[in-house]
């Protein structure tokens, strides 16, 4: 299963960093991925660097979090280098399967490219709690809310979410062991059985999802939510740490726009 | 203070009402038990105390605010806070301190006094050291702390507990049921305590008893809860110290009848005893 990376509970520079900064990063870092060709990648790549070396975050730690999508990685280089055009490399198996040493270069160029966005995306993750992510999203959409998006709304609903999924997985565990105990789950099982126990299971955390959401709207209720004009403990602010860093970010888009414009 | 007047409400779908003119009041300060067989009302009826549910007859005021008054809903919410029986299904922030902040939050506190709140509120029920931690990294009794620390942080006049001690294990309700009663004495919070042993409110100002949607007796905890052929016939469990001093006087030992707690059933027996010995009472101290 592929998930945020888990927050790392720090302090240093890139933490502190308002989570509005940082998720605009990760923006400007990701269409820099798709647009770099050439030395702009190598920029991205130690902009990355940096940010992973401000946050104290290893090698090892983001390659834990690239792990789950090394296959999905190894895929599509291996596509790339089976069907780009070109020509052949000059070696026994490679010739035959028509690999091009262009087919070898698009792949890892794609391989970089994910590499890169996990590893943003993970930067902000692991630097960010969700409640800040979510503080920051209602932020950023709150200048829509003339539009009629309830931005607040929204952040609402993501923060419900993100706190009952834990509460989700320990029932499917529970109903699993349950099952389990009763002898339902047996290893050979054919396909048929196993889409009856999905089938029930669904049922069962879709009726205890009702359940729960109608107390949890009571309990909402109860404790005078109105939507917009509420306020948080967590009061964003810029500092001149974010400043420093919107102005570096800045450059860095100036940069690469440049250098697709007449690189 | 809180009177809710010969209330009658039935959900939509059903047509058996579930309150038949209930009256309640419960005065600024009060301890209230509301206790009463499963089913017979009392979470509707307390349910219309912060207008989460409004009367279909008869009327809820809180501090002379209608909760059929639009206008009143949010001052009322204020000043009712309300605490659900389950705990994992009221606690809606990412983080315990989030979670507390989520009502004054709603009530538009600036930061600062939101902070203030927080850790006044965390303090009172005695787990600051979790202010950091995930709602679902917590023990039943710890989630259930977190959502009174989350009440008193709205500053309420008035808690409504439904069955606070339900999926606690006994230190935890022990530590939960001394929580509620110095909200009461400390901060003068009127509490209304549903509660399905009768034990747990012995130290009640008054006791109201339900019983299919009515309000069937209501006095001090003395004059009801030693009861005991009354509290049977609701279907009620009877406090262990009145069920032994019954049992004593049904086999014949003198003793007065009276105690609510164990304390006092043994500080009876103890006194009847004395009195049976040999020199009577020169003996005892």
């Amino acid at each position: 299963m592929i998930r945020p990376a888990g927050y790392l509970a720090r302090d240093t520079a890139l933490h502190r960093l308002d989570p509005r900064v940082k998720i605009l990063a990760v923006f400007v870092l990701s269409a820099g991925v798709f647009a770099a060709n050439g030395v702009d990648a190598l920029l991205i790549t130690a902009v990355l660097a940096g940010g992973a070396a401000l946050a104290g975050i290893g090698v090892s730690r983001l390659f834990a979090e690239l792990r789950p999508m090394i296959p999905v990685i190894a895929l599509l280089f291996c596509l790339q280098a089976l069907f780009a055009e070109g020509a052949p490399v000059d070696l026994p198996v490679l010739r035959e399967l028509g690999v091009s040493p262009r087919g070898i270069r698009l792949g890892l160029f794609v391989s970089w490219q994910i590499a890169c966005l996990l590893t943003a995306a993970s930067l902000l993750t692991m630097t960010t709690p969700p409640s800040e992510i979510v503080a920051a999203i209602e932020r950023i959409l709150h200048p829509l809310r003339r539009l009629g998006v309830p931005s607040r709304d929204l952040a609402m609903g993501a923060s419900v979410a993100l706190r009952f999924l834990p509460v989700y997985l320990e029932e499917l565990d529970r109903i699993r062991t349950a099952r389990a105990a009763r002898g339902g789950e047996l290893p050979r099982q054919g396909i048929g059985a196993r889409f009856r126990t999905a089938r029930m299971t669904a049922v069962h955390v879709l009726l205890s999802t009702f359940r729960r959401a109608g107390e949890l709207a009571d309990a909402i209720e109860a404790r005078g939510y109105v939507g917009q004009q509420a306020t948080t403990l967590r009061e964003l602010r810029i500092s001149n740490r974010d400043r420093i860093a919107l102005t570096g970010l800045a450059l860095l888009a100036a940069g690469l726009t440049a250098g697709r414009i007449w690189g | 203070m809180i009177v809710a007047d010969r209330v009658t409400f039935a959900y939509e779908a059903a047509d058996e009402p579930v309150l038949r003119s209930a009256s309640l009041t419960v005065r600024e300060g009060e301890y209230v038990g509301l206790i009463g067989a499963n089913g017979c009302g009392k979470t509707t009826l307390i349910r219309q105390l912060n207008a989460l549910l409004m009367p279909s007859e008869g009327s809820v005021t809180v501090d002379g605010l209608d909760t059929r008054d639009r206008g009143s809903v949010a001052e009322i919410r204020r000043r009712v806070g309300m605490s659900f029986q389950n705990p994992e299904h009221q606690i809606v922030g990412m983080t315990v301190e989030e979670d507390v902040a989520f009502g004054p939050g709603n009530m538009g506190l600036p930061p600062q006094e939101l902070r203030r709140r927080v850790d006044d509120a965390l303090a009172a029920v005695g787990i600051p050291a979790l202010s950091k931690r995930l709602p679902h990294t917590l023990s039943g009794g710890e989630k259930r702390l977190v959502t009174i620390a989350g009440v008193i942080a709205m500053d309420p006049r008035y808690i409504a507990f439904d069955e606070p001690s339900a999926y606690l294990d006994p230190a935890a309700r022990r530590r939960v049921l001394a929580l509620i009663r110095s909200l009461n004495r400390e901060r003068g919070i009127g509490i209304v305590h549903v509660a399905h042993d009768a034990r747990e409110i012995v130290h009640a100002d008054r006791v109201v008893v339900m019983e299919a949607g009515a309000i069937r007796e209501e006095g001090t905890p003395r004059d009801i809860l030693t009861r005991r052929e009354t509290l049977r016939g609701l279907g009620l469990d009877v406090p262990p110290a009145v069920e032994i001093l019954e049992r004593l006087r049904e086999a014949g030992v003198g003793v007065k009848g009276g105690a609510l707690t164990l304390k006092e059933a043994s500080r009876e027996i103890a006194a009847h005893i004395r009195e049976m010995q040999p020199g009577g009472k020169e003996q005892g101290r």
